[in-house]
């Protein structure tokens, strides 16, 4: 029988694929969560001399560090709000090691306020472990839904991974404090808290008067792409706009839409619910042209609620204040007024950004007017 | 290929046998019950659109009470802007995609096969998804992406089976058809995992799932002429779908130019896939199960179960759009609902002990 040319070449890529495997694997270094360091003599954190720092996460997981965490690197879906979060603290400047470049960027609101944050390493978008271990993180936080399929493989192996959910007021707060032990400021968490709790409580203070069957009926929606004019989303209501109208004194109208993402509705089923104010959000695009395009519409014209000029545009700068992003505090504050304009009449929205920024992100008044002012849209009383 | 020619197909297909006219009158009488029946369907078709005018959401759920549109303008809107555009498209893709199913069940003499076959469905989801990432949502350009691929779609299957070098034509194509099909769908996934997730991804996303939420007059504009063409032409050489089950000697001794025709036919059915594809989305099932009904009610003969099965689709596809839109005030998408009463239909077809017409 001849000799088979094929078996002898099947043999050697056997053999080639055994020595291989047989090679010591390199392990890629690791940042030992535990590893004994000297603390860092960093004499402008108040907390220097905390030996240990313990957070719980989102999940309820505790962290333990030796040391704030030098080298962040922020991934997966969202990542723009966590990031925004973080830069409320100051330490978190220059501490920003990789960024994923969800949709081809980073963030432009960071770049615009942050000279450091032109210095982050880009990361590919679907940044796994594999491609952020060599990085050598001391921390790589998250949003908490992610920790199956993200979070879990670089707990593996041994990086240190910080759930964040920042979805919800309640959440925000114990977060927000979680971070400013994280970062050794605490101080500055509870001021950031108080920033948002002292605004908060004065609006449900102002509104919790009024009785449910007298609060406006409010339907927030977001356009589709494709739907034009005829067909919109709205959101959870679990989700953050969701709760920034019930917290306002206005009553979502879309409570019987079920899902747990943005969901299509036709403009009939608008038209059905018939509410008394419509907030219109342009995800990316220009809420103003929106409202515009929808006021030549002949079925938005029948609407009452266009018919009494009670459709307006979500306000946006580098992203919408319908989000849980941090400017989520505007958004409420917003649509407070909005809906009861009497009762914030001396609520100035332009004041409460420049406030906002200033003290949230310690921009000057100068800084807003050149960075944020000319990104501004929207119906801002 | 006369045209003519395709008219008297159906002299020579019912050519006198020995029995002359004692089958001759049978038939006849056949031939009415079977036409009264057509036109019974074609009357639950415009009594159903008349009907599904008037269901919806506003001003409550499922009816809406006629005499509102007199005095609500609100309504009259509802009903000329949103409503009658939207059913008259989810009739047209009932047609089309029914249509496109029978004739490719026949042609390739195989009663799993549907429009999706032959990397159509496939193809013009991949242009639409492409037309988005590239130029943004425009109904024109998703139209012209949509149909495009489709018969690209439609042109590799073809190219691909001929170089296989094993089995049938039929098998062949099946074969081709599966891989193209593969192709162009992991393409869609390549375009979802570049789309940006909160814009472009839930366009994309929607053509997996089909749905008519999106219709204007615009789009009846643009689909209602292909459809229509598509679907004449379909109709009319109905008799030829007959001859050209057969095999290509038998075909051609019947006065068939078979090659040229199925290539007609095929074009006609892609064309009026693609149109509808294009601004429904992948709606499932329509194609696969309605010729089956037809059949089963009409028979075999193509040239009565074929305009059953496009009146069939066409009613199949408005109940599932009046589903779709009125039962949860979020829309369900269409291919959700066709899918399912598909599914059951499809079950209970091939369940049942009882054939209504003739086997295929």
């Amino acid at each position: 029988m001849r000799p088979h040319r094929h078996s002898t070449l099947q043999v050697l890529l056997v053999a080639a694929l055994l020595a291989a495997c047989s090679a010591p694997a390199v392990e890629a270094p690791v940042a030992d969560p535990v590893e004994p360091a000297a603390a860092s003599e960093d004499e402008t954190s108040p907390s220097a001399d905390v030996e240990e720092i313990i957070v719980l996460d989102a999940l309820g997981r505790e962290l333990i560090f030796e040391e704030t965490p030098q080298n962040i690197v922020i991934t997966g879906k969202a990542n723009w709000l966590l990031g925004h979060t973080l830069y409320l603290f100051p330490e978190a400047d220059g501490r920003i090691l990789a960024w994923e470049a969800r949709g081809g960027n980073t963030s432009d609101f960071l770049t615009a306020i942050s000279p450091g944050f032109a210095n982050v390493i880009e990361l590919a978008e679907g940044a796994a472990a594999e491609q952020i271990a060599p990085l050598h993180p001391d921390l790589v936080v998250m949003k908490s839904y992610l920790q199956e399929n993200l979070g879990a493989p670089m707990e593996e192996i041994g990086i240190n991974v910080f759930y964040a959910s920042l979805e919800t007021p309640e959440q925000f707060y114990a977060e927000i404090e979680q971070i400013g032990v994280l970062f050794g400021n605490p101080e500055h968490a509870a001021a950031i808290i108080d920033f948002y709790s002292s605004r908060i409580e004065m609006i449900e203070s102002r509104v919790a008067d009024i009785a449910a069957e007298d609060r406006p009926d409010v339907l927030v929606i977001q356009r589709t792409a494709s739907g034009e004019d005829v067909a919109f989303t709205v959101p959870p209501i679990s989700w953050m706009q969701t709760l920034e109208v019930l917290t306002a004194g206005g009553t979502p109208v879309w409570d019987e839409v079920s899902g747990n993402g943005w969901t299509t509705i036709t403009f009939e089923q608008i038209a059905a619910w018939d509410p008394d104010v419509v907030l219109v959000i342009a995800f990316r695009g220009d809420p103003d042209a929106l409202v515009a395009e929808l006021e030549a519409s002949p079925e938005w014209q029948a609407l009452r609620a266009m018919q009494e000029g009670q459709v307006y545009a979500f306000p946006a700068d580098f992203r919408g204040w319908d989000l849980p992003d941090p400017r989520w505090i505007l958004g409420t504050t917003w649509v407070a007024k909005i809906l009861h304009p009497d009762l914030f009449a001396d609520i100035d929205m332009m004041d409460e950004m420049y406030t906002f920024f200033e003290e949230m992100y310690g921009l000057e008044t100068e800084e807003v007017d050149e960075i944020i002012v000319p990104m501004l849209a929207g119906d801002i009383p | 290929m006369r045209l003519v020619g395709v008219f008297h197909a159906r002299q020579q297909y019912e050519a006198p046998d020995e029995y002359g006219s004692i089958t001759t009158m049978s038939e006849t009488t056949s031939r009415s019950a079977t036409v009264r029946r057509l036109a019974l369907f074609g009357l639950i078709a415009i009594a159903l659109l008349v009907l599904s005018l008037f269901i919806g959401r506003y001003p409550k759920p499922f009816l809406m009470p006629p005499r509102i549109l007199f005095n609500d303008t609100l309504a009259q809107r509802l009903v000329l802007y949103l409503r009658l555009p939207r059913l008259l498209v989810a009739f047209m893709m009932g047609m089309a995609l029914s249509t496109a199913g029978f004739v490719m069940q026949m042609l390739f003499r195989n009663p799993l096969v549907s429009p999706g076959f032959l990397g159509v469905s496939q193809g013009a989801a991949f242009g639409a998804a492409l037309s988005i990432l590239l130029i943004g949502w425009s109904p024109l350009m998703v139209q012209v992406m949509a149909g495009t691929f489709a018969f690209a779609g439609l042109i590799l299957s073809f190219l691909l089976a001929r170089n296989i070098r094993f089995g049938g034509w039929h098998l062949r194509l099946v074969l081709a058809g599966i891989a193209v099909s593969a192709l162009f769908s992991s393409g869609v996934g390549v375009i979802k995992y570049l789309a940006d997730p909160l814009r472009e991804l839930p366009d994309i996303v929607f053509w997996m799932l089909g749905g008519l939420y999106a219709i204007t007059w615009d789009e009846v504009l643009i689909v209602t002429p292909i459809v229509f063409i598509a679907l004449a032409v379909m109709i009319a050489m109905r008799w030829r779908l007959n001859i050209l089950t057969l095999n290509d000697e038998s075909a051609y001794s019947l006065g068939a130019a078979p090659g040229r025709e199925r290539v007609l036919i095929l074009v006609a059915a892609v064309a009026a896939t693609a149109a509808v594809i294009a601004v429904s989305g992948l709606v499932s099932w329509v194609g696969l199960i309605v010729p089956h009904i037809a059949r089963r009610l009409f028979g075999a003969d193509a040239q009565y179960s074929l305009p059953a099965s496009t009146l069939i689709g066409g009613i199949f596809a408005v109940m599932c759009d009046d589903l779709a839109r009125t039962i949860l005030a979020g829309e369900i998408p269409l291919g959700i609902i066709t899918s399912l009463l598909g599914a059951l239909a499809f079950a209970l077809i091939f369940a049942s002990h009882h054939a209504a017409g003739k086997s295929t």
